[in-house]
């Protein structure tokens, strides 16, 4: 019991601690998409469920993705579900915001996100949210 | 006699064998032999991934599923759009029954639902149309695009009984819901929707408003069940895990999405969970629910690969669908669907959840579940 209450109180903590960057990333996806679709930035923002910080990036749900109540349909699939900075992994329908694109300006984009996006991450890449 | 006692035990034999067999009878059928199509650009193919509500089922086990293909080539007009949705009716045992199809605009914005009263409900990008399920058209309703909108502008949540339908109607401070009814889409009601919600079930009288967490605490997720343009009358909060929810009836929740694990819950409490693999399964956010609330159907994901330093996606290696009973938890069916989706992916189970119906990249499986089966482990916590 008093293990439970020390993680839960750990948990906390650290969440604590990584809400403020994980809602600088949270406004910031929604600038990025609501550049993109037009969308209006409140909106988007109050449907981007933060879900796990993941290699170095906080990774939201878009709206319930059977829903899909955020349109990503501007999403380019030959580059990976990207355009811009904005980042869909497909698979398990997660989307964040990356510092470059490697699909665009080579070879800087892609120097760019190795470095910058693998390399070093976008937030707190040493806490493991998930 | 010896021969007698052979042929008696060789009967009682294969009626052994058999038993198991007829408990989760499957038919199969190809969509290609009417008329599908994988979608051929990549971009049709994204598009395609993102439709939902492509499959329903009726109270007799009858199957009405949807595609889209691209009929029309050259230049593409709005009253006669280059797409068209294709709308097909089986019979339980997998024969056609009826087919038709209608124009749209874009691959995912379409939705078919079977009525109570013998009708379909389409929606077909900006058009929501009544048919008969002869496909005679009974009546039809505009759903005109807000434009800039970069949501989702319509979305159609029908009620278990299937005589009427919840329509959500994005248009920023503007937005509202509707119920309308089935049988001829007239509202019977209509009022604003904060639209900062997302709607995301919908029982007899109430429905389910989904919010995620705020600034000061982002995995903090809460869901507020309140009377359909009524007054609130629950809500229940967690931290992490599930990613959404979804009304079992008018007082219970289901918990899941995004993680390994499924709960319902009722009064407060979570009454049973069920859980996967940490590691490699993902329960999708969309669950199933019988009308009589009794049979829940939700769809696990199995992922493998990738990296977690690297930010690199694992990649989906197959999808079963697991249906339960609603009140303990007993797991009495799991279903591997088979083709893996790449493409259109889609489940609905029928009114009573006796049957369970998938759609997977133009492929149609119907499924007789026994809802009394006990050949498969349940492990409710």
């Amino acid at each position: 019991m008093g293990l439970q209450r020390l993680n839960r109180l750990l948990k906390n903590s650290i969440c604590a601690v990584v809400a403020a960057p994980i809602d600088r990333d949270r406004w910031n996806l929604a600038k990025a998409i609501a550049a993109k679709n037009g969308g209006d930035v409140d909106t988007i923002y109050s449907q981007l469920l933060y879900v796990m910080t993941k290699g170095g990036n906080a990774d939201f749900q878009p709206g319930n993705p059977q829903v899909g109540f955020i349109d990503l349909s501007f999403l380019d699939p030959k580059h990976d579900y990207r355009s811009g900075n904005v980042h869909l992994h497909y698979e398990d329908g997660l989307v964040h915001l990356d510092s470059f694109n490697p699909f665009s300006n080579f070879p800087i984009g892609a120097l760019g996100h190795l470095i910058v996006d693998l390399g070093m991450g976008n937030i707190n890449s040493s806490v493991p949210m998930n | 006699m010896g021969k007698r006692d052979a042929a008696t035990r060789c009967l009682i034999y294969l009626t052994l064998v058999c038993i198991p067999a007829s408990a989760q009878e499957r038919v199969r059928v190809d969509l290609r032999g009417w008329g599908y199509k994988s979608p051929q650009s990549d971009a049709s193919r994204f598009q395609t991934q993102l439709s939902y509500q492509i499959i329903s089922v009726a109270p007799n086990g009858e199957v009405v599923v949807g595609f889209v293909t691209r009929d029309r080539t050259g230049l593409a007009t709005r009253e006669l759009p280059s797409l068209s949705l294709h709308v097909l009716r089986f019979a339980k045992d997998g024969k056609l029954l009826s087919q038709g199809s209608v124009p749209t605009q874009n691959w995912y914005a379409n939705a078919v639902f079977y009525g109570s009263n013998n009708t379909l409900l389409i929606r077909a990008g900006t058009k929501l149309y009544l048919f008969s399920v002869n496909m005679e058209q009974l009546a039809e309703k505009e759903l005109p695009p807000t434009p800039d909108s970069g949501m989702i502008d319509w979305i159609i949540r029908p009620l278990p009984d299937r005589d009427a339908f919840l329509l959500y109607h994005y248009r920023r401070a503007d937005t509202s819901i509707a119920l309308l009814r089935w049988s001829d889409l007239k509202p019977t009601k209509e009022c604003a929707y904060n639209p900062y919600d997302e709607l995301l079930s919908v029982s007899k009288r109430n429905l389910l408003s989904f919010r995620p967490g705020g600034a000061k605490d982002p995995l903090g997720r809460t869901a507020e069940v309140s009377e359909i343009c009524g007054s609130s009358r629950f809500a229940y909060s967690w931290r992490g895990d599930a990613t959404s929810a979804a009304l079992l009836d008018d007082d219970s929740l289901i918990l899941a999405g995004g993680r390994s694990s499924v709960s319902v819950v009722a009064d407060g409490k979570v009454r049973w969970t069920d859980a996967f693999d940490r590691k490699s399964d993902v329960i999708s956010s969309h669950v199933e629910v019988s009308a009589d609330s009794q049979m829940i159907a939700i769809a696990v994901e199995k992922f493998a690969g990738g990296s977690q330093f690297l930010d690199i996606s694992q990649k989906l290696k197959g999808v079963r669908i697991a249906v339960y009973q609603a009140k303990n938890g007993k797991k009495i069916s799991e279903s591997v669907v088979n083709p893996s989706p790449t493409d259109g992916f889609d489940y609905a189970l029928s009114p009573n959840g006796d049957v369970l119906a998938i759609v997977s990249d133009g492929f149609v499986e119907i499924l007789s579940l026994n809802k009394q089966s006990t050949d498969l482990e349940s492990r409710p916590r």
